[in-house]
């Protein structure tokens, strides 16, 4: 009885609350808001990270002990996970060592990381026309081209290709002001779900 | 300070029309499911479950890095909704997918439904921990982790659905280069240009068809209702944008 509704009954108040935090120009709803119930969820996201820390850990321990090849990357993960660990533990967010490990491993890795999120874009964006070839892929190539045309050709010669760029940008920006409007009604349904208890995320049905 | 507070009521405005919307429909179709849109890829993630089991590999599923203290939490949610028939079908067969997430809350929750699947059965016991993984905290780092999952010999499929940005293109790579079928979809414009190319078109989620999930899987009348105040917001946004340019154009309202 309360493993079912309670959960549910404090997911509908903490939402409707904060609901009209942000709807209603009213300071104590505010307050409440901003004081009481997202300083909560905040205590209650850094207790996730804790047992979602534990998790990484313990898979990467399990898979250290189990019979599997490719044992080496859970080995490094385990190390480096446990190294940054006390290192934090020791010096703090901002110590020296903390930092260091920051600014020459984590840093350097995640832009080596994009680069090649960049090159495998354009691979994808290649390979679509060879693989699939509707009218959606060939206008997917074709913008693709333009808006690169565009960019290059833009920072070369600004005069000259100022106008064809202000097109293009209104057309992306029409285009993505689109979709996101679309998933802004979406996430209001599904919110509204959520809040009157329809659909019960957190606890069994 | 005026601005801020006719955003506000025209937002609160929006929530109540929406809740309106969805009463209506939500009464009127109270016993029967009315026909929606469909979207082909939530119906066909649980047959995945059949057929990688005869292979005898797993499901690997991305999460994404949607908090759920955050402002893609309801993208999250929708992504969960949308695979909960996977997820049953999983328990029931006890082949659990591999679900992977960068984000704590959103690595609770996921384990939370997969704990709960099992238990429905009477089977909680059998339920592995390990089957849902937090990788990393940084959306790149996490699609690179788990883009190695991928590349290992036991999983047979792979489906990428919640909130992404480009970084999903490692996580498709990493199956294409291995020959496995990769389905999904994202809300966010950054991850679906990185999408688009890599799946075919009925495999693809995008936008707001992300929030059909619920309705595609379970038949509610509740999902379905949803859909169709979300269609009927849809008509009063255009209408009211339609309006504001036809007040712009005639000067009324200053500049």
């Amino acid at each position: 009885m309360f493993k079912r509704f309670l959960p549910t009954i404090m997911a509908m108040l903490a939402g409707i609350l904060v609901l009209l935090g942000y709807l209603l120009p009213l300071d104590f709803l505010v307050t409440l808001r901003d004081v009481v119930l997202l300083r909560w969820a905040m205590i209650l996201a850094a207790f996730a990270l804790i047992v979602a820390f534990l998790n990484l850990l313990f898979v990467h321990l399990l898979r250290l002990t189990s019979a599997r090849k490719k044992k080496f990357t859970s080995l490094l993960v385990v190390l480096s996970a446990l190294g940054t660990l006390i290192l934090v533990l020791v010096q703090g967010a901002e110590g020296t060592w903390t930092q260091q490990v920051l600014n020459t491993v984590l840093i350097p890795g995640e832009s080596a990381l994009l680069a090649l999120t960049a090159v495998t874009l354009i691979v994808a964006g290649m390979r679509i026309l060879r693989a699939r070839r509707t009218a959606g892929a060939v206008v997917f190539v074709i913008a693709a081209g333009i808006i690169l045309l565009t960019t290059v050709a833009y920072s070369v010669y600004p005069n000259v290709f100022a106008v064809l760029r202000e097109g293009v940008n209104t057309l992306a920006t029409a285009g993505m002001r689109g979709l996101v409007m679309g998933v802004a009604l979406g996430v209001t349904l599904t919110g509204l779900r959520v809040l009157l208890g329809i659909d019960r995320p957190h606890s069994d049905e | 300070m005026i601005n801020q507070t006719l955003m506000q009521m025209m937002a609160l405005g929006v929530v109540l029309v929406a809740a309106i919307a969805f009463a209506i429909y939500g009464m009127r179709y109270r016993n029967q499911s009315p026909p929606t849109r469909s979207v082909p890829v939530f119906p066909s993630l649980a047959d995945e479950v059949g057929r990688v089991a005869e292979e005898g590999a797993a499901i690997h599923v991305a999460l994404g890095n949607g908090s759920l203290i955050g402002e893609d939490a309801m993208t999250s949610v929708a992504a969960l909704q949308g695979l909960s028939a996977l997820i049953d079908l999983s328990a029931v067969y006890d082949t659990p997918p591999l679900i992977t997430t960068s984000d704590p809350t959103l690595y609770l929750l996921a384990g939370d439904w997969m704990r709960r699947a099992y238990t429905r059965l009477g089977s909680a016991d059998l339920y592995k921990s390990a089957a849902v993984q937090f990788t990393a905290t940084s959306p790149i780092t996490y699609a690179a982790m788990a883009a190695t999952y991928v590349s290992d010999s036991g999983i047979g499929s792979n489906i990428v659905l919640g909130a992404f940005t480009q970084e999903a293109t490692l996580l498709t790579t990493a199956a294409e280069k291995r020959s496995i079928h990769s389905s999904g979809g994202t809300t966010l414009p950054q991850g679906l240009g990185a999408l688009y190319p890599a799946l075919d078109q009925e495999q693809l989620v995008m936008g707001e068809d992300m929030f059909a999930g619920s309705a595609a899987v379970s038949q509610s009348s509740a999902g379905s209702a949803s859909l169709w105040a979300q269609n009927v917001l849809r008509w009063l946004v255009i209408a009211g944008i339609l309006g504001g340019a036809l007040i712009s154009l005639a000067g009324i309202g200053g500049a």
